[in-house]
């Protein structure tokens, strides 16, 4: 390429801040297994969390994910896992073990014995399902009649409450906040 | 014999995505990205026409879905490169000459060399005698006589599923891409191509807002939908909000697009790799090729592909033409036999629905109008087991459909969001949604703005448009001329906070936004009140409920 003498924008020497000094954290989903999140925190931030803690227990302290798993159309209630990822990340991918499941993540420190202290919360991402449906109820509509329809929020499912999932390092996390 | 006067037992409907990012460069004298679109007019855009035109000529009753994406708009309308194609055209044209005169003892080349030449004055012809140079308005003109549909599509080609967290982008891409097709078609379109067949649930009730009745998506954002589609892809299905979904029939595209077993890597169809860009003297090939003696592709090969050896034979298109026949006949008898089949459990023709890049027709596949255009031939005069169709005529004819929940999904490799989203390419998501971010916050703010601060907002969401497109997340992961895509999402990026910082301090420099506006001179009409969110109102709000 040459370059034209009369106008100066080479988008070769486009600079770019590396992150914007705000709190976030964001969630998305890669496919049906694996999760990418990334996050910006400012120093002032990780200061006023690490106040919360006593000088001398601060070394059994580390920066981490947690993931939860909300639910699906079979699946209720919480499940998580931690992620140590160490205080210069500022991305992680997260392999899970459930499509068609709805997560989020929080970043915040976690100590040994698994108190977390969260700091951001992500939005929501939803796993992609990896099968066909195993429901079968066909209902089938005029096209042309749904014109004017809009999509109204459903009841959410009860159904097996109690179920599970596996998480990726095996625990589970108690979030005492 | 043909099959309007037969009830047909199914449907096929062909539908092609012609897409280029926005590549214009006024900034350089020449630029190596700009020949993609040359490229593309040459070897695909007008022979395609041309072989609609034939077709129109020959009372041959053919369908064809086009989408053409505002970029793609914006760039085949735009005076600076229609004055520079028309300087590549007349450069291949002089190249063509010379290599019939170098080549004219060489036994077989001599007659490709031939075959460009004569090639070349015939796209010259179309474009400036026929088309003007206005090659959407011949598009229009085809679509007005209902041969072909013409769907919108996204404005810079954003990807929807990691956008998701921002509705109000999604909802700007959609919008700008519908304004871009009515200013360009002169009405509203019924369909709309979603970047990379990328769906999201969130898309759903905005694309209900811009009235959009079809769209297309991957197999199995079809097959894995919920309540499980009876007839799986061979039906279209509809969202909750009514939006009918077909699906992409997995079959016919893997005979067309599989590197192994597809029609394109046949021996005898043109090597695309051996052009002599990269094979002639410099001193003989430098005037067309790059200024800076950087050699690339000048549409001039003379080997077919002959096989996994680098000893290429001389190409000879008689044979290749003859096997683009025969392909076509193959394609032909394979949905006759498939549709036959699936005839008999459904209570509807099935339709088969063969989404394709447009570019792989001529450009990367040389063969591949002479495929369509036996297809069609063939389609028409030899069987009458189907026809072709425009979703939009199937629903038509059968408007009943079943209500499911489509699956997130991409027709990208592994069907999600891994091209656009990997260690190559995954740091662009942090700047990308903190524009997005700071646009919605601006267009909130800024309700009624005016004057310079009117012309920053716009051109802060044309940057942002622009730095969305999922071309430059796909350049990266592809590994080719990946400093240009990072340079571009960098620039866009930078411009954008540029502008940001202008209207947060009130304070302008004018004639910085003059030439960013020159540079990058998309979309002429935006407003950026399409990323308010009122835009995308309550519906939005619940679109993670939709999953569940």
């Amino acid at each position: 390429m040459s370059n034209h003498y009369q106008i100066h924008h080479d988008i070769r020497n486009a600079v770019i801040p590396k992150n914007y000094n705000k709190n976030k954290i964001v969630l998305l989903y890669k496919d049906t297994h694996w999760l990418y999140c990334y996050w910006d925190i400012t120093p002032e931030e990780r200061a006023r969390v690490r106040g919360y803690i006593r000088v001398s227990n601060l070394h059994d302290f580390t920066w981490a994910l947690k993931v939860k798993s909300i639910g699906n159309s079979i699946h209720q209630g919480e499940n998580s896992f931690f992620i140590p990822v160490g205080i210069n990340a500022d991305s992680w991918y997260i392999h899970v073990n459930q499509p068609a499941m709805i997560y989020m993540v929080e970043y915040g420190m976690l100590s040994q014995d698994y108190f977390f202290i969260p700091i951001l919360h992500s939005n929501t991402a939803y796993t992609p399902p990896d099968r066909e449906s195993t429901l079968w109820n066909p209902y089938f509509v005029n096209i042309f009649d749904l014109k004017n329809i809009r999509l109204r929020p459903e009841e959410k499912s009860v159904a097996n409450q109690n179920s599970s999932s596996e998480s990726y390092f095996g625990y589970n996390s108690h979030n005492y906040f | 014999m043909k099959g309007r006067y037969i009830l047909e037992k199914g449907y096929l409907s062909l539908i092609l995505h012609a897409h280029l990012p926005y590549i214009r460069h006024p900034e350089y004298d020449t630029s190596l990205e700009e020949h993609w679109l040359y490229e593309a007019i040459t070897e695909t855009y007008i022979p395609l026409l041309d072989v609609f035109e034939g077709l129109i000529r020959d009372n041959i009753n053919f369908r064809v879905t086009f989408s053409l994406t505002p970029p793609l708009i914006a760039m085949l309308s735009d005076p600076l490169l229609q004055e520079r194609y028309r300087k590549y055209l007349y450069q291949r044209i002089e190249l063509a000459e010379k290599e019939v005169d170098r080549t004219r003892y060489y036994y077989q080349i001599s007659e490709v060399s031939r075959m460009y030449l004569d090639r070349f004055h015939r796209i010259r012809e179309l474009y400036d005698d026929k088309y003007g140079g206005n090659i959407i308005s011949e598009f229009k003109r085809l679509q007005d006589m209902g041969k072909i549909e013409i769907i919108a599509c996204p404005a810079t080609h954003g990807f929807f599923p990691l956008m998701e967290i921002q509705p109000e982008a999604v909802f700007a891409q959609v919008s700008v891409g519908i304004n871009i097709y009515r200013k360009a078609f002169g009405s509203n379109p019924k369909g709309i191509w979603l970047a990379e067949c990328g769906y999201t649930p969130v898309a759903d009730s905005i694309l209900k807002d811009h009235n959009i009745l079809y769209t297309v998506l991957e197999t199995h954002g079809v097959l894995y939908a919920s309540p499980r589609p009876v007839y799986g892809t061979y039906a279209p299905v509809c969202t909750p909000n009514g939006i009918a979904v077909f699906g992409r029939d997995r079959e016919t595209s893997k005979q067309v697009w599989s590197a192994d077993e597809g029609y394109p890597g046949d021996f005898n169809y043109r090597d695309f790799y051996r052009d002599i860009g990269y094979e002639l003297d410099l001193d003989y090939i430098r005037p067309y090729i790059l200024p800076d003696g950087q050699r690339m592709h000048t549409g001039l090969k003379y080997y077919k592909i002959t096989g996994k050896t680098e000893n290429k034979h001389a190409y000879v298109p008689e044979k290749a033409i003859e096997k683009a026949a025969e392909h076509a006949g193959n394609f032909m008898f394979n949905r006759e036999h498939q549709i036959k089949y699936i005839y008999e459990g459904m209570e509807q023709p099935p339709i088969i629905v063969c989404p394709y890049d447009a570019e792989l027709f001529g450009h990367w596949w040389y063969e591949g109008i002479y495929f369509l255009d036996s297809l069609f031939r063939k389609v028409h005069h030899q069987q009458n087991t189907f026809s072709f169709i425009n979703p939009n005529e199937y629903l038509d004819k059968y408007p009943k459909i079943q209500v499911v929940k489509p699956a997130p999904s991409s027709w990208g490799y592994q069907g999600y969001n891994e091209v656009w989203l990997n260690g190559s390419n995954d740091w662009i998501y942090r700047h990308i949604h903190h524009a997005g971010d700071k646009m919605i916050s601006l267009s909130n703010q800024f309700q009624y703005a005016e004057g310079i601060q009117l012309r920053a907002l716009n051109q802060a969401a044309r940057e942002l448009l622009l730095a969305q497109s999922s071309d430059w997340a796909f350049i990266m992961k592809a590994g080719t001329m990946v400093e240009y895509a990072k340079n571009r999402t960098k620039a866009h990026i930078s411009r954008f906070l540029n502008l940001c910082n202008q209207i947060e301090s009130g304070m302008y420099d004018e004639n910085w936004l003059s030439e960013v506006e020159y540079l990058d001179n998309i979309f002429p009409d935006i407003h950026y009140s399409i990323f308010q969110s009122r835009n995308v109102g309550k519906n939005n709000l619940i679109s993670n409920m939709m999953y569940v």
